[in-house]
Parts: structure tokens; sequence; C-alpha cells
């Protein structure tokens, strides 16, 4: 035993350990300790006794077996090398190299380093007992794949097409391995690296390049192509070190060598062919291609029953044997001669033998493979609502500290094309938040941004094509076509640009087709919480909308659940504490690190795409919604409010006014206060009997958009009758201000809605020469007001003020009308036409009765 | 982090309405409350009514009633303009059942109790309930598929509530009543105001966890147990420990009770006892509403709105031109009197524009 001050702790720990065990009652046995000064392990050689177990189908065990551990010196924190000094296990599943036991398949998660020795024992002899009994791969557990040693230096092989039923055991006809070709796509700049985009049978593939036409890709891209056999069966549970050794595996399997050259050097030759279309200069005589013929490395892919993702179906490992240089030239040059010259037989024999006996002498090198064929892999977001942007075309505005994060996520996530548009340059202050570098400084951000999204995963087939615009948003919103754009699948505005915000609203407003999802993400002025407004495809409003009906609700009606969005984003009076961070006029932004506006606009996106994949929480699919998002509060949050508050909204009543300048979207709680006092009016003086109301909400000019929010009861000093309804003035004035104090003046004064029962909706000449009084009941209201007439004829109108589900009134008539004069008293009241007429205060008793029954009381 | 959501609205509000007690004045305001909620389509939402006393009344001849609004109002505003005072007293003076009610008396006295049904006024009540609106209705017959109805009284031998329900009726003391009920007993019951009607003595056989028995019980108003019937709305109810567990969405409660009775000095013990009575009744109703605007707050339930005859009209939400006062209907009393067309008309009033308003200022969704 060397001196065990050389050791580490660990070393040290682990003998003492296993010392312990020993001289316990198990049997245990320390039979020599020596340490490697030079590789500083300790190798323990312990035997165990195992007598009295009873034979299975798998391993033998002896009455004793003997177990050489080497413990390095990170030992606890990594488990100990558990190796046999004999054969007799060798080909067995989870020994490796013949000699090495596999105990841990996942050592971070199955090795506890605080059980040491003991945990390492335990787990041996949970091992031996497995194998003994030949279940180490339990029924339905995905099977231990074959071991092939690879190395990063043969080259690498990412394989993202799947095999599908190519594999020979889906198909009941053909018996023994099948042969296949690989296209793949050969990387730009590490050439010893190819991803398999296709497979195609071999006689096919030899077919086209005996034609001249060796397989092309989308686009007419070429491909460079690989060998592949897959096997009926195992090899053996390791692939062999030796060509030869691989080659009579191969044949057991019932794949004749002779196949396999010809394979080889069909490919080869393909390769070869494929370098002259894409340019590659042939290297003169007497010198080599880079990597392999045709400058391609050459490969062979062997694939063998192995892997279960979905139960009872198997599905194919694979390995890549990487062949040498050298043999590699030969079966090109044998490629050249099997498919041109069929006279040169002896040649051609001479050449095959030859390259046979390469391969038997070539030691057998692997290359790396890289699973990327989903019927092997899971994604890792297979799980998450970021599956809903797969193959979706995204357009992203704003690629700042919430548009780039976004942008990125969305590329991950599997989008099939992502348009990004920002006219902003890289400054040295934005470096801070925003994932740019010092080298981009000065150059547009949406080309820099576009350019390194393309490197996420430019060749995965089908990839995602991105393109960067630097222009201004406004703009390139203006500019999208007006009868609705179906070149998006989502519209992400991450601007935090009121004019964006506007000029997407009047695009929806005039447009006439479907509009795409809409996601519209904002932060606060200090990064502590966002909000996020989410309109699904075709939703009546758009993020102006949503944040005006957020904004509402923040001041009233859910004021006890956002008080801190209330504050932070709708600010009663303009905020004076802007942060401008750099000197002159730059944009006014947040303050905010890195840390809080990139876990924001990761937040806000999960949570915009958790409601546009229908799975918020309790949440029916509503149209429009707005979810407010927030970092854990800190000390100076006055609110405390947190976690996530969601309100969702359902589709507006929407209708262009009669000149077709504005949109008018009649909020559902405006229909349902109008019908209300329909069915009221009907039940107290007679379902004929005209009545109405002041409107609340805003002319948008800007938008073209007129928001009909709410709308009010006629006032108790009102005239109704069967031919005019005239609007009093009785507490209207109040009604209107707590209006606009209730929402933070988003909220205000419209217009006037009247009905005509079983009626056109249309002015009557009465409504025609009292307009102005119409829309402006005596009240210092704004220039432009809008008149709304809710008119239809039976049986619809009857139906709709006593039906019960959420339809919209039969007809809507809606006109903006221009006060000419709002500076003067307002115009003379039109005279009443005749008709008889209730006052809205003394309608409250039940019409038809006589009134000398009332002026006697008691029932009627 | 919690998430708490809105919706606005779910296609599937659920709405519970509570009427409180009060005599013909929680009737009358409770009308006004059912007929703002018919204009704005609420009604039609409502998936369980909780009636006590003069709100019991009401719950049942809406939810036993005529099915158009039109005709289930003018039944409620003939039956407020007639009154039941006058016939109660009448049909309680008259002299068979003076002679049945001194069998009764006869019987109580002798040493093994009380063996035969009562005969008392409440029994009265009930018979005048069954011979003018409800007949011979049992509590599952409710007019609207859907609806279910609680009506409560309150059990003086075990001092709980007995829930009469179109769903079931127990006592959480002993489990379910197995017997069928007409809804004119349930109502009678719930209505025995205690001051002025003797309680209801009634034998049911209870049944729980397959055991049954009987049990004797002394009915009385349900507003001694909780007079706004709000508690068997009450979110977070567990089905594990009460019979009557309710999901809502949506909480109105229609509250014409109790008064505030102006400053009293309570001299006498009848005064202090009634002052007393008075104080407990309104912490523990106090207690109820923030119970429901908590719930409100987490999201437990998407609205709550407490319409309320005596609030304060400064201290409403919003402005309401053409609002009849407070102080014009507060001091109606809480009896079956006939009422008055001037004061039918001012309660019921009061009790749709306060509801409206209060419906348009905290649910605003539930109208669209």
């Amino acid at each position: 035993m060397t001196d065990p001050a050389a050791w580490s702790d660990g070393q040290r720990l682990a003998l003492e350990q296993l010392q312990a065990l020993a001289a316990g009652h198990g049997g245990l046995e320390v039979l020599r300790v020596t340490y490697g000064r030079a590789s500083r392990q300790l190798e323990i050689l312990m035997s165990i006794p195992l007598d009295g177990r009873e034979p299975g189908p798998g391993i033998h065990l002896r009455q004793r077996e003997t177990f050489l551990l080497i413990v390095r010196d990170d030992f606890p924190f990594a488990p100990p090398i558990v190796q046999v000094r004999h054969r007799r296990w060798a080909g067995t599943p989870h020994v490796q190299w013949g000699y090495q036991l596999c105990l841990y398949a996942a050592p971070s998660t199955e090795w506890a380093p605080s059980d040491g020795m003991r945990g390492l024992v335990d787990r041996l002899l949970l091992w031996l007992e497995r194998a003994a009994a030949d279940t180490l791969d339990a029924n339905g557990v995905p099977l231990h794949p074959p071991v092939a040693y690879t190395s990063g230096a043969s080259g690498s092989l990412v394989v993202r097409a799947d095999l599908g039923d190519r594999v020979p055991w889906r198909s009941p006809s053909t018996n023994g391995p099948a042969l296949l070709v690989a296209l793949c796509t050969q990387d730009s700049r590490n050439g010893e690296r190819l991803d398999v985009i296709n497979w195609m049978d071999a006689s096919e593939y030899r077919k086209r390049v005996s034609a001249g036409g060796p397989p092309k890709g989308p686009n007419g891209r070429h491909l460079v192509a690989a060998a592949a056999v897959v096997l009926t069966g195992d090899i053996g549970f390791e692939y062999p070190h030796h060509g030869g050794d691989l080659l009579s595996g191969l044949e057991q399997q019932g794949l004749p060598r002779e196949e396999l050259l010809a394979l080889m050097a069909g490919v080869a030759y393909g390769n070869v062919l494929v370098a002259k279309q894409r340019g590659v200069p042939t290297p003169p005589e007497g010198e080599e291609w880079p990597h392999g013929p045709g400058a391609v490395p050459q490969m062979v892919i062997v694939g063998t029953p192995s892997r279960e993702v979905v139960p009872g179906e198997r599905v194919a490992h694979l390995v890549a044997w990487r062949i040498d240089l050298l043999t590699g030239k030969l079966t090109g040059r044998l490629g050249k001669l099997m498919t041109t010259s069929r006279k040169r037989h002896d040649n051609r024999d001479r050449l095959n033998q030859l390259g046979l006996d390469w391969l038997d002498t070539d030691p057998v090198r692997w290359a790396r493979v890289f699973e990327d064929r989903p019927e092997t892999t899971r994604r890792r977001d297979a799980e998450s609502s970021a599956t809903w942007l797969g193959g979706q075309r995204v357009l992203v505005l704003g690629c700042g500290a919430l548009g780039a994060p976004v942008a990125e996520a969305v590329v991950r996530a599997g989008a099939s094309d992502v348009t990004v548009i920002d006219h902003g340059v890289i400054t040295p202050g934005i470096l801070v938040r925003q994932p740019y570098m010092d080298r981009d400084i000065g150059r547009p951000k949406a080309l820099v941004l576009a350019e390194r999204l393309r490197l996420i995963n430019p060749d995965c087939y089908p990839g995602c094509r991105v393109t960067g615009g630097s222009q201004d948003a406004v703009g390139y919103v203006s500019r999208l076509p007006a009868e609705g754009d179906d070149r998006f699948d989502l519209i992400i505005d991450a601007t935090a640009d009121a004019a964006v915000r506007s000029a997407l609203e009047r695009r929806r407003a005039t447009t006439s087709g479907t509009w795409p999802a809409l996601l519209t993400v904002l932060v606060g002025h200090r990064a502590r919480r966002g909000v996020i407004a989410v309109s699904r495809p075709g939703a009546s409003g758009g993020g102006d909308d949503v944040l005006r009906r957020l904004g509402i609700a923040a001041r009233g009606s859910h004021a006890a659940q956002l008080p801190d969005v209330a504050t932070d984003l709708y600010p009663r009076s303009a905020r004076t504490d802007v942060f401008l961070p750099e000197p002159g006029c730059s944009a006014p932004t947040f303050t905010g690190s890195h840390v809080e506006s990139t876990a924001l606009a990761a937040a806000l996106l999960s949570a915009g795409l958790d409601a546009l994949a229908g799975r918020l929480p309790g949440a029916p699919c509503l149209p429009m919604a707005a979810g407010a998002i927030r970092l854990e509060p800190t000390d100076d949050d006055a609110h405390g409010t947190t976690g996530t508050t969601w309100i969702g909204w359902p589709e507006d009543c929407v209708q262009a006014t009669v000149d077709g300048a504005f949109q008018v979207r009649v909020s559902q709680i405006a229909l349902g206060t109008i019908r209300a006092e329909v069915r009221r009016g009907a039940r107290l003086r007679g379902p004929d009997i005209e009545t109405g109301g002041m409107l609340l909400g805003q002319i948008d000019e800007a938008a073209g958009v007129v928001y009909i929010d709410d709308a009010t009861p006629p006032t108790p000093d009102s005239l109704c009758s069967a031919v005019h309804f005239r609007h009093g003035i009785e507490g209207s004035q109040d009604l209107v201000e707590h209006y606009a104090r209730t929402t933070g003046k988003i909220t205000s004064f419209v217009g006037m809605w009247h009905t005509h029962p079983d009626g056109p909706a249309r002015p009557s000449r009465t409504d025609e020469t009292g307009m102005a009084n119409l829309v402006t009941p005596a009240l210092g209201g704004p220039p432009r007001c809008l008149m709304l007439i809710v008119g239809g004829h039976d049986p619809a109108w009857t139906g709709w003020r006593d039906g019960a589900d959420r339809t919209p009134p039969p007809q809507l008539y809606l006109r903006v009308v221009h006060r000419a004069d709002s500076s003067g008293p307002p115009p003379q009241q039109p005279a009443l036409p005749p008709g008889k007429y209730f006052r809205v205060r003394e309608s409250i008793e039940p019409h038809g009765v006589p009134w000398w029954r009332r002026w006697l009381g008691g029932s009627r | 982090m919690a998430t708490v959501a809105w919706w606005e609205p779910m296609t599937t509000d659920r709405v519970g309405l509570a009427l409180s007690g009060g005599g013909f004045r929680a009737t009358a305001f409770g009308l006004g409350c059912l007929r703002a909620l018919h204009d704005t389509g609420v009604l039609s939402k409502v998936t369980v009514v909780s009636g006590i006393s003069g709100g019991s009344l009401l719950a049942a001849l809406w939810a036993y009633g005529p099915s158009t609004f039109q005709e289930f109002d003018g039944q409620v505003v003939e039956l407020l303009g007639r009154g039941l005072q006058l016939e109660l007293t009448t049909r309680t003076l008259s002299p068979v059942r003076v002679a049945r009610r001194g069998v009764d008396l006869i019987a109580a006295a002798r040493p093994d109790g009380r063996v035969r049904p009562s005969r008392n006024r409440t029994d009265v009540l009930a018979a005048l309930l069954t011979d003018c609106t409800f007949g011979d209705k049992y509590l599952p017959d409710v007019t609207y598929a859907g609806l279910s109805t609680v009506l409560s009284a309150t059990d003086l031998i075990t001092s709980r509530a007995v829930r009469f329900g179109s769903d079931l009726s127990s006592l959480s003391t002993y489990g379910r009543i197995v017997e069928p009920i007409r809804v004119a007993e349930a109502v009678a019951a719930s209505a025995a105001f205690p001051l002025a009607f003797p309680a209801v003595q009634r034998t049911y056989t209870f049944e729980r966890g397959g055991q049954t028995q009987q049990q004797r019980l002394a009915l009385t108003d349900g507003g001694v147990y909780d007079n706004l019937g709000l508690s068997v709305l009450e979110p977070g109810r567990n089905p594990r420990f009460s019979d009557h567990v309710y999901p809502l969405d949506y909480i109105v409660a229609c509250d014409a009770g109790r008064q505030e009775r102006g400053a009293s000095r309570a001299r006498v013990l009848p005064f202090r006892l009634m002052r007393s009575f008075d104080i407990t009744y309104r912490k523990t109703q106090d207690g109820t509403r923030a119970r429901l605007h908590a719930a409100r707050s987490t999201g437990q339930i998407r609205g709550f709105v407490h319409a309320y005859l005596g609030m304060r009209d400064r201290r409403l939400p919003m402005p309401a031109p053409g609002l009849v006062p407070m102080e014009q209907v507060n001091q109606y009393g809480t009896n079956f009197k006939k009422m008055s067309r001037e004061n039918l008309d001012a309660i019921t009033s009061r009790g749709e524009q306060l509801t409206r308003l209060l419906l348009q200022h905290y649910c605003p969704a539930l109208l669209g």
C-alpha cells in the first residue's frame, strides 16, 4: 500500500468506508489497495460473497466475485468506476469494453455522495441481481443502445430526418438489412459535419447518380450523401474496433461485404459529382479531396432496432462509421468504375478486393451522432405553450429590451418565418440590457438581430426564415395590405410606442379581412411589472383597444386588483420623472436592468402564448385579454400586489358609421344597458315607446375608431313617446363627470342613443331637424358626437329585446354629427311632435292603469 | 405567484340571489330588485335563490309562480296591495280553529307531551299561503329548470338553520328531511317572526348515511339565524359538511331587513333587548358582507352586489338621478299588512334603482 498522505481526503474516506463495511458481517473483503501516483487514482480490489443466489437467464455469478473499484480524487462527488478482471460478462448489456460495469445511467441523479461506498456496494448488488435475472432492461424501458465509442475528431452527423417506414422491421416484405442513402447538407464552416435531411432507397439513389443527377434539396440546394444500412438485429452489444470484425458482424446480419462496398462506392461517386455541381475544385492528380471523396466526410450509418419512444414502435438507433481518407479514395475510384464502365470487370474486381482489404484492416472510427429525429427525440418545449409558435409566421415590431428577447424566443420555438422591424441603431447605452455587442455599435438593430437569429438553426429543415427590416414600425404597419394580411399568423408589438399601436388600430379598423393574432407588450417605468394585451385572430380590438380597456378596469372596476398598474401605466397626470438616458432628445425609456427587462419580456411572451394556446386558468377563449405580470414586490412598492392578473373581454359589436369615416365598437356592456332600458321601457311604458340615453367612450380620430364603453338610462326629466325621444339634462353632467373620474378620463361623453322600437334604425324627420340636440343635450360637449339609433322590425326586435343570449340589436344606425358651432348657446329645441309623452320620472308605475284606479289605489 | 383571472363574461355565469327578511317591506324591495335583474337579463342567470321570511315569500312566488315576469310581477303587486294580516286575523279567530287549538293545547298538557300536529297562527299562515298562492306545490316543483331554491327557517330546539329547498331539505344536526314538503309550509316557517308568530312544531324523518331518525323541530323565522339569506351562498362551503353547496360566480343580496334606528336611550328592558339584538344582528351582517368582499378580491367570486334599502344615498358609488331617497322608505314597518300604492311604488322603485346602479358599477360584465 502506498503512502496515504498523497491521497485525496475523498480517497481516504472511500477506503475508511469500505473497511467499515468489511468489518461488518456481509463477508466483503478488501484484497488489495494500490495508488497510481500519475493517474491519482486509488484502486481497491475487493470481493463480495454471492452464494445462495438463484441462477437466472442472465450473467452467471460465482460464489464470490472480485471487483476493482477505481476511486478518483473527486470522490465522493463522483462514483467510483467498477470493473471486473475477467471477460465472462463481455457482450452483456451495460458491460462496457467487456469489463466495466455501467452501474449508473445518470450519476447526477442516481449517485448520492452522502451514501458513499455503502451506496455503491448496494447499487452493485442490485445490478448483479438484475444482470443475473436479465432484467436490467425492463419491458417498455428504452433499450440501452449498442455502444460505439465516438470521437469528435471523426466528424459529426446531425440526424434531422425520420427513418419512418424505411426500417426493415416495419416492412413485412423485406428480409435482412435495408440499404439506404442519407441525403445531407454539409456545414459551411465545419466541413466535418453532415446534417441528414432526408433518406432515399439505395437503388433509387444509384439510378439517379447513374443518370448524372444526384438528388437535390428544396430550392435546388445541393445535397451530399452518406451510405446507410439498417439491420434487423444487433451486431452485439458493442460495435467492434476493427473493420474486419464490423464487416463480419454485418455479414452475420445478412449484409454481404461486397454489397456494402458497392453502396459506399456509389455514394462516394455521387458526392464527387455533386462537388463538381457545387463548384468545389477537384484536387489535382496526386492530391486528395479534403474530408473525403467530393470534399465530403465519408460515413456509413449503421442502424439497429433499439429505442422505443412510443411503446411497441421500435425505431432505429444510429451510429456513423467514419471511413478513413485513403479507403474513401479507393471507394471513390471504385464507384466511378462501377457506374460508368460495365466492361472492365477485371479491373473492378481487383479494386473491389483491394477496397475490402482496406476496410478489413482499418481501425473503426465512429463519428459523433447528434440525434434530432422527431421519431427518437422529444422537443424540450413539447409541453410548453411555445409549441403554438411552431411553423407560424411572426412579425416582431421593435428590437429593443422586449422585442429582441421575444424574437429570439420565437425563432427557438420553431416559427417558420420571423420578420423583425426597428429603425433604431445600436448605441453604447443599450448594451446594458439589450442583447447586442460592442462591435455592433452604430449598426441597425433589426439587421444585427436578424443576423444573429439566423444562426440559431440555419441548417434545420424546415428552417426558420429570418428577415430584418431597419425601418420605422409606423411606416411598416401603414403599408400592410388593406385587405387583411395573410403574410403573418402573429404580430408582436414590442415597440411600447403609442404611435405604432394607433397605426395598427387604424389598419385593423380600415381593413376588410381577418387580422392575425396580435400581442402587445409594455413594461412599467421601472421594469417591475409589464402588461400584455392579447387580441386573438379576428378580435374586434387591437392593442390600443385592449390597453384602453385595461386602463378603465385599473382605474375603475378592478382598481382593487390593479392598483400598481393604474399608477405605473395609467397615471392620472403625465409623469414628470421621465427617464432620458442620453443628452439631447433621446427617447424616454424605463429604468431597469437586463435581468428585469428580460425576465419581463419572457414572462409576457409566455403569458401571451398561454393565452393564444387557450391555456389560461379557467379561461374561455375570449377574443381580447390583458394580463398584468409582476416581478416580486420590492421594498418601495407601495401596493405590494403580486402574481398575475388577467382580465378578458368579449367581442364588441362592430359597425362603421354611415359615411364610413369611423369604425364604431359598441361594448357588450353598453349593449346590455341599452337592452335593459328597452326592456324596462316596454315593461313600464309599453313596447312602442322610444327610450334613450347618453353614450360614454372615446372618439379616436387617429385610429378612426369610436369606442362605446357604456350607455346610461334616460334622465328622469327625459320625455318618451312612440314618435320621439327627448333626453333631459337632470343629473347627466354628474354622470358624465363620474365616468371621467372613475376611468382616469379614458371614458367621457361621446354621444346619444335612442330607440325606434319595431321601426327602422334611421333618423326620423324630427331626428334630422333636432340633430344637434340629439347629440348634445345642453352639454358643452365635444365638437363631434355620435348618434346611435337602435331599431329593427318585429319579430327580430322583440326577439332581441326579450332574448337571453348576447346578440346585437337587429339594426344600428351610426353617424358622427359635427356641431357647427360649439361655443355659442345650444340650438333651439324643436317643437315636440304630437303624441302621448311619458316623463321618465313619473312612469315608474306599470302603464295602462286608468287614472281612476290609480286614484282609488289598491290592486289593478 | 398567484394568478387571478376575471373573464368578462363567462358564458355560464351562475348568480346566487339572496332575498332578505323584513315582512312585506322586504317583499316589495325584493320585487324591485327582481325587476332590475329581469331588465338586465341577470334573472335568467340566477341558479339559486335563497329567501328569508318576507324574502322567502317573494322567492317562492317567483320560483314557483307563473313563467312570465309580467304575470309574476302583477301577482306580487296584488298580494302586497291586499295584505295578509287581516285574513290571518280572521282565520285565526275562526271558531273551528279555536276549537282545534284548544284540543292541541290540552294534548300538549298531557304528561307524554304534544303528539298532535300544531295548529297555531303560523299553521294558519301556511294554510292561507296554500289557498291564495302556492296551492299544493311541493318544493321540487320549481317553474324554471335548473333553479334551486333555499327557504330558511330556524329550529329553536337545536338552534340551527333548517334549509328547505328544491334540491333537498335538511338540518345540519340531523341530516336530510325525507318527507316531501309543501312550498307554503316552508314559506310560513321561514316567515314566522318570533315576536309575531309562534314557532311551528313539526316532526320530520331525517336521513344521514343510510340511517333514519324522527325528530321534532320548533320552527321560527329564518331571520333569527341569518336575516340576509347569504350564509348558504357563501363561497368555500365544503360539501363534506354542508348539504347545501352552490358554486356561484356572482352573488346579489337584496336587503330590506332591520333598519337603522336612531339614537335611543333604551331605558326599559324590552328596548334594551331590542337594541342588543339589533347590534348583534348588524355585526354578523357586516361580517358576512366583509367575507364576500374579500371573496371577490381574491377571485373566489367574480362579483357581489348588496342592495340595501337603508343604504345612505350619498355613499352610493355613482350618481343616481331620480333615486327614491332612503328617508322616504326607511321607516316602513316589517309586517304583512296591506301596502299602500305610494309605499309600494317607492319601495320597489328604490329596490330597482339600487340594484341596477350597483350591478352597473360592481358587475358591469354581468350586464353585457
